[in-house]
């Protein structure tokens, strides 16, 4: 997790618990506050001096990517079991909702992406976003969650094709 | 029935141990990435920790001392308290994870509010291991639990390569990164031998009355319970590498392995995964914070053990309910309980060698266990498992940085 996300992170999630992100950083794992304020203020410097270009590396690029054509392919996954019948309304409901917490968290981090492929990532993301949003709402609506699974499937398509060309 | 009924604390150690929240995610995640490449590792952990719990059941059974008691002793004061702190954080922050998963699991089957689901789980679970005695909670979180066994009937559902699976048991790597495989192998690895699981066995040992002529349930215990625990994650990882692998998902929720057993099953397959997983995840609690009252009562000399009436045992019946408490403060925060757990592994790393090594050496020592003492294949196994204890302590905090957990 960048030291950044250590402070935005006290924020509370009403509906579940937040998102997985990734990974601890050194910073956070060994110290305590005071040593995760220090980190958040070095990165804040940090970022300050890049000039806001670049602000994602191509390799955090490439494992947003990664991330959200994950969460697309599960989104896929479970509104296609919704559309056939095969799962639960509240169980449809509760996990798209969790997805559609991570890809919300990841369009807002692609939202810094300045070059071309950065942008369309981003847009992505958002359809994945929104589709994740009407799949948790679509109760028991077998015609839209086998639009959405079909619209999923090509969302994961298209960004595993634009995360190989990152 | 009656040897059937007793292998209750096994199942329960096991499923605490193999498949608790953490370790629901991680092996389902261990597929998803690297396929039925890491099935051997799952082999070598839980032959490591049925070497260990038959140790500490041996001893627990002869000598009628738990894991703690024996820290403390042969580790001294300083090195004892320093694990004995080491264990209760990591036994802390695993209950807080615990209950967080039970609300999850909670949620995905009621659609309620999940800090309600947190409050109501904690209570919940208070209650019951108020009530019932030692082995019905033994029985109902071990036996309910294995409604987990629903991922095994998927994973042969999904219809993988089984000669690829077969050769998944040879160790090796063939695909991926060298790090991010290495990391899977130590994180298995020490999700197999954590340091809670023994403390609660040999803690359950001598809660079950355990003596000499419970040697052999001792063994067909250990060995029928963490096989059962390693069994289940082989399944996870079996449906993972065929479901979410091709699919290029990376599983972060809990949901997630439940979502494998639906595709594969239908709705039955959910409700019993679901199920499975509510008891497995709230037995792992139970595990934990039993766990933590144990070390602390042990540590210092107090009255122990759910056999004793509250007021008989007070200390100890305030402890396990004061880290449900603080399991329940941390849950509220709303922070990520599957992520709780990979900080519990830097306080592991203290934990593991101190909990481990006093097994072996009193298990080996004659003034303790007379002629039930380590043979000699228990101590060459006992070593070599310690060398590897050692080596997953040293590496585990690198490679979780390394690798950016797991991440690449």
């Amino acid at each position: 997790m960048p030291p950044l996300q250590v402070l935005v992170s006290v924020t509370f999630v009403e509906e579940g618990p937040r998102p997985p992100t990734e990974a601890p950083t050194a910073a956070m794992l060994i110290a305590g506050r005071p040593g995760r304020l220090a980190a958040a203020l070095a990165a804040v410097l940090l970022l300050a001096g890049c000039g806001g270009q670049g602000m994602l590396s191509k390799k955090a690029l490439s494992q947003e990517a990664k991330g959200v054509q994950s969460l697309a392919s599960e989104g896929t996954l479970l509104a296609d079991d919704a559309a056939r019948g095969r799962s639960t309304s509240t169980f449809t409901r509760i996990h798209a909702r969790f997805l559609e917490q991570a890809a919300r968290s990841s369009r807002a981090k692609l939202a810094r992406g300045q070059t071309p492929k950065g942008r369309r990532l981003a847009q992505l993301a958002a359809r994945v976003n929104s589709d994740l949003e009407r799949l948790s709402r679509s109760g028991s609506d077998h015609a839209t969650q086998r639009r959405l699974q079909q619209d999923l499937a090509q969302a994961a398509d298209a960004i595993s094709k634009l995360g190989k060309s990152l | 029935m009656k040897q059937f009924l007793q292998i209750a604390l096994g199942i329960l150690s096991a499923i605490g141990g193999f498949v608790d929240i953490g370790d629901l995610v991680f092996n389902t995640q261990a597929g998803a990435t690297f396929g039925f490449q890491l099935l051997w590792v799952v082999v070598v952990g839980v032959v490591g920790i049925i070497v260990y719990s038959e140790m500490c059941g041996r001893v627990a059974a002869i000598s009628k001392r738990p894991v703690f008691d024996l820290v403390r002793e042969r580790a001294g004061f300083g090195a004892g308290l320093g694990t004995l702190i080491a264990s209760e954080v990591v036994n802390l922050m695993t209950c807080a994870a615990e209950v967080g998963g039970v609300a999850i699991v909670l949620q995905l089957l009621s659609g309620l509010p999940y800090r309600f689901l947190i409050g109501l789980g904690v209570v919940g679970i208070v209650v019951v291991s108020w009530v019932l005695p030692f082995e019905w909670l033994e029985r109902l979180f071990g036996y309910v639990g294995l409604c987990l066994l629903v991922f095994a009937v998927a994973a042969v559902k999904v219809g993988p390569s089984w000669g690829q699976v077969a050769h998944g048991f040879v160790p090796g790597m063939h695909t991926g990164s060298h790090l991010v495989f290495l990391y899977f192998v130590v994180g298995l690895l020490g999700a197999a031998l954590t340091p809670y699981e023994v403390y609660f066995y040999s803690s359950g040992a001598v809660e079950d009355a355990w003596g000499r002529e419970d040697l052999r349930i001792n063994k067909i215990t250990s060995v029928i319970g963490y096989g059962l625990g390693a069994f289940l994650s082989f399944s996870l990882m079996i449906l993972a590498a065929v479901l979410f692998l091709p699919r290029g998902i990376n599983p972060q929720f809990l949901g997630t392995p439940a979502l494998g057993a639906q595709d594969a099953l239908g709705k039955i397959g959910l409700l019993l995964a679901l199920v499975g997983i509510l008891f497995a995840v709230g037995g792992a609690a139970i595990e934990t914070s039993f766990s933590g009252a144990y070390n602390l009562a042990q540590f210092f000399g107090w009255q122990w053990g759910k056999r004793e009436r509250p007021g008989g045992a007070p200390r100890f019946a305030l402890t396990w309910i004061v880290i449900f408490a603080l399991a329940l403060a941390i849950v509220m925060t709303g922070y990520d309980p599957v992520k709780l757990t990979e900080y519990s592994v830097i306080f592991s790393v203290v934990a593991l060698p101190l909990t481990f090594l006093p097994i072996l050496l009193v298990a080996n020592d004659p003034a303790y266990m007379g002629d039930s003492r380590n043979g000699r294949a228990s101590n060459v196994l006992g070593v070599l498992y310690f060398v590897l204890i050692l080596a997953i302590s040293i590496s585990a905090i690198p490679l979780l940085l390394l690798t950016n957990g797991g991440q690449g």
